[in-house]
């Protein structure tokens, strides 16, 4: 046994370099070998992370888009969901940042080049995509202010008596007015200004009438009826020009929705 | 990093990779369905809105009836055709088709009898157009420009026509108005109104009208399809057009 032990300890000290620089070796290929396994882990759970969370996001999103609308409430709510999603969004990014100790591997490795790649293309596309879709919020929004200023407004389909007249004046000015302190965004301006126009020109017809009926002047009242019932019928432009608006805006939604969910994310 | 540890590595992702079969994300992609985006505009209310906001009825204050029914009597004793409030006179037509037509013929009809009762228009005069299927009063034709001739040696393929018992529709001014009256930025349902308007206006018995002065609505019975001559768009029939040698009604 001692034997034994002697010829160890000759043939350590005989060859201690090398013994010390097999063992570093070993070492330094153990930690190599545990860090590769480290880093394969590390880039699949940030894979599963983006994917996790785009999967979800498509979840969120076609959840909001067919809520349905029956009541107020449920309109608010489907706004509010829409704008749950449009948050979720925005944290892209934060699923596309790489672990620190790893992130210089994407430079030299394929596989975990293409992961970093697609997530970016993902958090790219969904980017444009909570734009548009904001976009398409705020205009909506935006228009159902207008909405529930004309509701105040609109008139029972009976017929109006002349004693009733100022009172249907009144609230066709009110809801020229409210429209009037809207502030909306920039693609709803021209709505905007259209709604302003088309209510003032009611609100003018209305006087008009109350004027020629306090005149008692017939060819004055005539000329007012008729104003009146134009007036009424140009507010389907306020139609057509939002129709002209949101047309696009929706386009682009749909553009950017099958970019960010149904099409291929190639990077 | 070192060639073989990076050989080493990429050994062991493509292994993981392959085990794992497809990644999740192609997975997720390779998926195609039918987007729901359309469905964000149920929350669009404001053409629902607009669409049930109508001219209310107006009822007319004591001092108009009362006027009316003075001019009324006073038409009684010229000996002249009396139109009584709440009995309105019944004109009925027909509608038809001439030659080649490729417009959609009940979103003609539909808005011809629209316009004829609209109560901007002729039945202010206390008239009500009744469409029915065969031998009315006049014929509503919707032609092929080229039939236009066929008519009336006075009618042409360029314009709509009045002959006789036709008032005829030239197809191509249904479709697309008359360049004057695009040019000068009318639209297309304004001038649809005005061409069924002035041709039945010819079959109640009036001729043509000048512009009254610039900037004033031009009489229906103007020739809008080629010039407005200073005058605005106006479809329908001025209060001094609401008269018809045809029904008797008196200016």
């Amino acid at each position: 046994m001692k034997l034994k032990h002697d010829r160890l300890a000759s043939l350590f000290s005989g060859h201690k370099k090398w013994w010390i620089v097999g063992g570093v070796g070993f070492f330094i290929i153990l930690a190599l070998v545990a860090y590769g396994f480290w880093s394969v882990k590390v880039w699949q759970a940030y894979e599963t992370g983006y994917t996790s969370w785009h999967d979800q996001l498509q979840t969120q999103t076609e959840s909001a888009l067919t809520m349905g609308v029956a009541t107020p409430q449920a309109q608010q709510s489907k706004f509010a969901a829409l704008q749950h999603v449009e948050e979720q969004a925005a944290q892209g990014q934060a699923h596309c940042q790489e672990h620190q100790l790893f992130h210089w591997q994407r430079q030299f490795i394929e596989d975990f080049r293409s992961k970093f790649d697609r997530c970016a293309t993902i958090v790219e596309h969904t980017a444009a995509f909570r734009q548009d879709l904001t976009a398409v919020t705020m205009y909506l929004k935006n228009e159902s202010k207008v909405v529930t200023a004309l509701r105040t407004a609109a008139d029972a389909n009976k017929e109006v008596g002349d004693a009733e007249w100022p009172a249907v004046l009144a609230r066709w000015q009110s809801a020229n007015q409210s429209i009037k302190s809207l502030t909306v965004e920039k693609s709803f301006v021209p709505v905007k200004q259209l709604a302003d126009d088309k209510t003032t020109a009611i609100t003018v017809a209305w006087s008009a009438l109350l004027q020629a009926n306090t005149d008692k002047d017939k060819a004055k009242y005539e000329a007012a009826t008729k104003v009146l019932a134009e007036s009424y019928d140009g507010l389907g432009d306020i139609t057509q020009s939002s129709e002209s608006v949101i047309t696009p805006l929706i386009k682009k939604l749909e553009a950017s929705y099958a970019r960010t969910f149904t099409q291929p994310q190639a990077s | 990093m070192c060639k073989v540890c990076t050989i080493a590595y990429t050994g062991v992702a493509a292994s993981m990779a392959v085990s794992s079969g497809i990644t999740p994300i192609a997975q997720l992609l390779s998926t195609t369905k039918e987007s729901p985006v359309s469905q964000i505009l149920q929350l669009q209310t404001l053409p629902a809105t607009i669409g049930v906001i109508k001219t209310p009825s107006i009822k007319e204050p004591q001092w108009l009836i009362d006027q009316k029914a003075a001019e009324q009597a006073a038409a009684a004793a010229a000996g002249r055709r009396i139109v009584v409030p709440g009995q309105k006179i019944i004109v009925t037509y027909d509608v038809t088709t001439k030659g080649a037509v490729t417009a959609n013929f009940g979103e003609f009809k539909q808005l011809a009898n629209a316009t004829l009762n609209d109560g901007r228009g002729w039945s202010r005069m206390g008239v009500s157009f009744q469409e029915v299927a065969s031998g009315g009063q006049f014929t509503l034709v919707l032609a092929e420009a080229s039939q236009l001739p066929t008519f009336s040696s006075g009618c042409d393929a360029q314009y709509s026509c009045r002959a006789g018992r036709f008032v005829i529709i030239n197809q191509d001014r249904w479709v697309g108005a008359t360049p004057s009256w695009n040019s000068a930025g009318g639209s297309l349902r304004d001038y649809r109104h005005m061409v069924v308007n002035h041709e039945t206006g010819h079959w109640l018995g009036h001729g043509h009208q000048a512009c009254t002065g610039a900037g004033q609505p031009a009489p229906v019975m103007q020739q809008q399809s080629i010039s407005l001559q200073g005058c605005t768009f106006n479809a329908w029939p001025t209060a001094g057009e609401l008269w018809s040698s045809q029904l008797g009604i008196a200016r």
